[in-house]
């Protein structure tokens, strides 16, 4: 028999139960109990009050001025941090990938390293240098002979200022990303049609990227808007109150009707932002033929200007990178917060004291755990969604897709809670136990890995892969041939994003931890809430630096393809 | 005439490897030049050089009898300031304008007033058959439009030079053959002096007034496309400029204006040829320079034949040679007919 | 091909280690006592029993009291032992089933006030609401004597929120239940004091200088005040709020044995004098205090409405949010 009849009689199989049809059944399955369901359960509980079902708890949410101020203020506050995020971001992409500024990938690690610090304990570390008896602070007051210096970082300014600090390197990586990948000659083309270097970065570059920029934004609103960290620290002692510190208090009091009711506002808060993108993105789609094939990147000279604008570069990057990084690192080896910084004020004890705790031990084995788990599970299911409405078009994989995403709109907070719900009760109880934790991460990194994955196979042809098919494999042999090892970098690179912030992950761990599935978030922050800020300073530093190691490390093995 | 643009002892180095060694040049008003060669050979380094998208590392240039660039006097005027229209070779149509936008850049940088720019705008739509499309983005318009909307853009603020990088490489075989029209059409009404960089010999023999054909970054042959088509200056202009087939022989007796050389099959050719050769040579000959019969010459075998419309092309077997011949639609051979070819003219290469 | 293998091995280790981890007897403690000193106690306590193993969850009062009622839903309480600020709460955890009584033969050195008569809890330590001062900033004493001090003091004062810290749950409900109503609350909000989240907080800030007194908790000042920072302690004039933060075993818990020994040994005289280098002021009269801290029944106190807080613990919470915190 010869190899064309040989395949010819596969032919009829074609009504049998095909492997992917199964695959997407129990990813279907898999996403309804680990998505719906939860949610299920939190819109259930907003709606009910009183054991009836009414509108009373959003009622309450938007006629009680206290509640539809914090919303008010969510907004507001994510808006403007979006907005400086955007630009700051933008602007040092375009200087860093688009210029023949010295030092890049220096300036991309300096420019990143907010992004290995959990958030929180950033925070911490700016009221370190900027509060009323900051280091900052005393030294300005100490120059200029003031009494008071005339910021205050607890005040809405503050959070503004401090998220945007945390949320500009996600505005940073995907513009950077779309940098690298347009097509140069039509930064040429411009060129030679007479625009001079800032009028083709701003007829040509910028609206170009405008989709990524957009994206990045969007990113970056989500992540504000979902905060909880920053303005429980820098907003509650000026009574300004954003919707996840009211759910918060709303948990404590405790009215959890009143919390869902506000969660699903939230959530329908980050949903709309999230359309609202989508929206753009559509608009935009008309514009979007980048051509696959680029040619040598070319770098903006900038001549004379090159030394004054790395210092500029490297002096932003250092304060917003380093300094709170060093703030923390004196706090680590201070006697108490606020003593004098002299050597008589100075101890290892609280490294000491942390090398004794179980605690620690268990909580890196935990994170490890949840990190490497909640990435591989998410990368392997998000591949598989994502290459199934790529490239097979199927819509059942369109939905599965479009659910997936779905969680990118829901805020930690809501996550952790439509857990609590739905785990702690009835058939399965996963409440308190490690299992728990980890659903949640896996509801909360599914969209990390469907959106880098759909990105990663959209940039292999199909034509690859029909070669496969064509030559004679099946469809799980192209893809372990073909796509898999072509999409291995995008892939690992995709993994990486979501290990890194679920390795310090806090905001849904300190709701779902129990004795025994402490992570490395709840560590720090149990210390920092206990009053031990010297000690969560000491354990930050630890957790950064075995994130730099890694980071070092996993650059290494692929030779600085991936990585920061 | 006037000169239009001078490129002077240019070199370009990439790292170790000199991808632009030491070229020289210029181009005349209403002149259409092409830099002609394989990929890898320099031309798009040299044409970037001159639209100030690429420093060179040693040369002049001059733009318009203007200096643009000097490495030893340190020029370097920028691209947006040479006053130049260039069409990329995948166009580089901005994606996020609509084509009159496209089109009309150049003319808002250079500040034109808001009717001047709706007129020439619009006449260069008409030019080029753009009409009605003015409103469109590039992702709604064919490959043959695209690049119509690239040369339109290059075109619309009157440059007195056009820089070409293999701009009809994308089309498909038709659409070229008519935008080739199109550009002579162009340039006769313009009177703008072109520079062309391609790699396909057929194009450049086509439309060209001078070529220059380059290989491993040096200018190995210039001059008028006949020219170089009949007396290419060595072996690799010959086998690149149209089919050549090439013979191993032996020179044997030199009679001032011809040459008398032994081929491997041991028979006997006369060859015109200035000055004097001896030992190995190799004999280059067109297959429209060989007349097949089958009466006299050298005797051959025919192997396959192909017909190619106006003339049918045979490859036929001298020896151990085989050699591609044309033959007009008069005669026609079988395969494995021993047949006799004649060789009108030849070139030696030592 | 390899690395896969590596990496399924290296996951399943993970997997194991996470997931295993038991000891021999176990005795599992929800506590809102800082974890330096629930830890630091643990140890000792495991020294003396190396056959029992303390494991500590800490968490804010607030946090604990609502895992509790979550797990207790969820098919009931996993600690063996509570030991919490909120003293309210117990009545509550009492009333609903939540505990089992408890008389160690220690309890009998303790005064009949901080215990409760059936032995469902104990007060394991005295931890009292006072003035704290920062030295540098507060240089006339005189000046902050009393609770109302920190009124005039305006934002230059701060107290920790009672809906996430216990024991400011306690001060609220003792403050409205003498005064007979908000009114002091009212104008901490009008002048503006800062509400911080616990009192740890509190004292950290208070150390560093970022306002010149505050309500807080004694032993935080009296620690910060031995590693020398500007701070220090005023027992305000109309009275100190004193708790004897109590411990209980629950009634699902799985050790009750270890748990009794842990007691035990936290209300022996060797345990609370543990407590007294951590400037605790110890339930046992016959345990000195800590130097310059006056003994239990020397404190001047205002008394604390323990089932009344805990009747309407929701509705204090809900007017504190919104009178102070709006």
């Amino acid at each position: 028999m010869d190899v064309t009849s040989a395949r010819r009689a596969w032919l009829p199989r074609r009504y049998a139960l095909d492997v992917r049809h199964a695959l997407l059944l129990i990813t279907g399955l898999f996403f309804f109990v680990i998505i719906l369901y939860p949610l299920g359960h939190v819109l259930y509980r907003s709606l009910v009050s009183n054991g009836l079902l009414s509108l009373a708890n959003y009622r309450a949410v938007f006629l009680t001025p206290a509640n539809y101020r914090a919303l008010w203020n969510s907004i507001w506050v994510s808006t403007c941090s979006t907005v400086i995020a955007m630009a700051v971001g933008t602007l040092l992409a375009l200087l860093v990938v688009r210029t023949d500024i010295p030092c890049k990938s220096f300036l991309k690690i300096l420019l990143l390293l907010p992004y290995g610090i959990p958030p929180f304990i950033g925070a911490i570390a700016w009221t370190q240098l900027f509060g009323p008896a900051g280091y900052i602070s005393k030294l300005y007051t100490a120059l200029t002979g003031a009494g008071q210096v005339p910021w205050n970082v607890y005040s809405p300014g503050g959070v503004v200022l401090v998220l945007a600090v945390y949320q500009f390197p996600v505005v940073f990586i995907t513009v950077s990303g779309a940098l690298g990948r347009i097509d140069t000659t039509l930064e040429e083309a411009a060129r030679i049609a007479g625009a001079g270097l800032v009028r083709t970065m701003w007829d040509i570059t910028v609206p170009l990227v405008t989709p990524a920029i957009l994206a990045g934004s969007l990113l970056a609103f989500v992540g504000c808007i979902s905060n909880f960290g920053i303005p429980a620290l820098l907003g509650f002692r000026s009574r300004f109150f954003v919707l996840t510190t009211r759910i918060y208090s709303a948990l404590s009091i405790p009215n959890i009707p009143l919390a869902t009711a506000m969660s699903v506002v939230l959530t329908g808060v980050s949903a709309a932002a999230l359309v609202f993108q989508r929206r753009l993105e559509k608009g935009q789609q008309k514009y979007t033929l980048i051509a696959g094939k680029s040619v040598n990147p070319q770098t903006i000279n900038l001549r004379g200007w090159r030394m004054p604008v790395l210092m500029a570069t490297i002096s932003i990057a250092f304060f917003l990178s380093v300094t709170p990084i060093v703030s923390m690192l004196i706090t680590s080896v201070l006697n108490y917060w606020g003593a004098p910084l002299s050597l008589a004020s100075m101890t290892l004890d609280h490294y000491k004291y942390i090398a004794r705790l179980d605690m620690v031990r268990r909580a890196f084995a935990n994170s490890l755990f949840l990190g490497i788990a909640s990435a591989t599970i998410t990368m392997a299911v998000g591949t598989f969604v994502s290459y199934m409405s790529v490239r097979g078009k199927l819509r059942s994989a369109a939905i599965l897709d479009l659910l997936g995403t779905v969680p990118y709109a829901l805020p930690c907070t809501v996550i952790a809670i439509a857990m609590i719900l739905t785990w702690s009760r009835g058939p399965v109880v996963l409440y308190g136990t490690i299992w728990v934790m980890l659903a949640a991460y896996l509801v909360r990194y599914m969209p990390f890995s469907i959106r880098t994955t759909n990105a990663t196979l959209k940039q292999v042809h199909p034509s690859l892969e029909e070669a496969a098919r064509v030559s004679g494999a099946g469809w799980l042999q192209g893809m372990r041939d073909v796509v898999l090892p072509l999409t291995k970098p995008g892939l690992i690179a995709g993994w990486i994003l979501v290990f890194m912030p679920a390795f310090r992950e806090l905001t849904m761990s300190i709701l779902l931890w129990s004795q025994g599935t402490e992570t490395i978030g709840v560590a720090i922050y149990n210390m920092q809430d206990a009053g031990y800020t010297q000690i969560a300073a000491a354990l930050s530093t630890i957790v950064l630096l075995v994130i730099l190691a890694g980071n070092i490390l996993v650059r290494r093995l692929s030779r600085g393809r991936i990585g920061l | 005439m006037q000169e239009r643009i001078r490129v002077n002892h240019l070199s370009r180095k990439f790292g170790t490897v000199l991808a632009v060694d030491d070229v020289s040049f210029e181009i005349r008003e209403h002149e259409f030049f092409s830099l002609l060669g394989p990929s890898g050979c320099g031309k798009t380094t040299t044409l970037r050089c001159i639209a100030g998208l690429e420093q060179p590392t040693a040369g002049e240039v001059y733009i318009g009898g203007v200096l643009v660039t000097s490495v030893a006097d340190g020029v370097l005027v920028p691209p947006d300031k040479r006053a130049i229209g260039m069409v990329f070779q995948n166009y580089a149509v901005w994606p996020h304008m609509t084509v009159e936008q496209n089109i009309s850049y150049p003319l808002k940088l250079a500040r034109a007033p808001r009717e001047e720019v709706k007129q020439r705008t619009d006449k260069v739509l008409e030019m080029l058959q753009l009409r009605g499309l003015g409103k469109r983005y590039p992702a709604e318009l064919s490959g043959g439009q695209q690049q119509r909307v690239a040369l339109g853009r290059a075109l619309v603020t009157n440059p007195e030079v056009l820089l070409l990088d293999e701009p009809l490489s994308n089309l498909d075989a038709k659409l070229r053959e008519q935008m080739r029209f199109e550009l002579k059409d162009l340039q006769e009404k313009t009177g703008i002096a072109i520079l062309y960089v391609t790699h396909d010999q057929i194009e450049a023999m086509a439309m060209s007034d001078r070529v220059a054909v380059m290989n491993n970054g040096i200018i190995v042959q210039e001059g008028k496309p006949h020219e170089i088509y009949q007396r290419p200056a060595n072996k690799f202009v010959a086998d690149f400029i149209g089919t050549m087939n090439f013979l191993q022989c032996q020179a044997i007796e030199s009679h001032g204006d011809s040459v008398k050389v032994r081929l491997q099959s041991g028979d006997v050719v006369d060859v015109g040829y200035q000055g004097s050769i001896r030992g190995k040579c190799l004999l280059a000959v067109r297959p429209e320079d060989v007349v097949l019969s089958r009466e006299s010459g050298l005797r051959c075998q025919v192997e396959v034949g192909i017909f190619l419309g106006s003339f049918t092309e045979y490859r036929v077997r001298v020896g151990n040679d085989a050699l591609r011949v044309q033959t007009s639609i008069g005669a026609q051979f079988q395969p494995g007919e021993t047949a006799f070819l004649q060789i009108e003219k030849g070139l030696l290469f030592q | 091909m390899r690395k896969t293998w590596v990496f399924v091995a290296v996951f399943l280790l993970l997997m194991a280690v996470s997931t295993s981890g038991m000891a021999q007897t176990r005795v599992l403690l929800y506590t809102s006592v800082p974890l330096e000193l629930a830890t630091k106690f643990a140890d000792e306590f495991m020294k003396q029993y190396s056959d029992v193993k303390v494991e500590v969850y800490r968490a804010g009062s607030t946090d604990v009291i609502n895992k509790i009622w979550a797990e207790h839903e969820a098919g009931g309480v996993k600690a063996d032992l509570i030991w919490l600020a909120d003293a309210a709460s117990y009545y509550t955890f009492k009333q609903k089933g939540l505990l089992q009584p408890y008389k160690s033969p220690e309890a009998s050195y303790i005064p009949e006030g901080v215990k409760d008569p059936e032995g469902y809890f104990t007060g394991a330590r005295i931890i009292n609401m006072i003035i704290g001062i920062n030295t540098n900033l507060v240089k006339d004493r005189s000046t902050v004597k009393g609770w109302d001090d920190l009124l005039r003091l305006g934002s230059k004062a701060a107290m920790a929120n009672p809906l996430y810290s216990g024991s400011n749950f306690m001060v609220t409900a003792a403050f409205v239940k003498k005064q007979g109503g908000w009114a002091w609350f009212e104008k901490a909000r009008k002048n503006g004091v800062l509400v911080l989240r616990g009192n740890s907080d509190v004292a950290r800030g208070l150390a560093a200088g970022e306002y010149a007194a505050a309500m807080v908790l004694d032993y935080m000042v009296y620690e910060l005040r031995q590693k020398g920072a500007p701070v220090d302690i005023v027992w305000p004039e109309d009275g100190a709020v004193s708790i004897a933060s109590p411990i209980a075993i629950t009634s699902n818990s799985k050790n009750p044995a270890g748990a009794k020994l842990f007691i035990d040994f936290l209300l022996s005289k060797r345990g609370q004098e543990l407590m007294v280098r951590d400037g605790v002021i110890p339930v046992r009269p016959d345990v000195q205090p800590p130097s310059g801290m006056p003994t239990a029944d020397k404190i001047k106190m205002i008394p604390i409405p323990f089932e009344w807080a805990a009747e309407h613990t929701a509705e204090i919470r809900e007017t504190f949010e919104r009178i102070v915190l709006q």
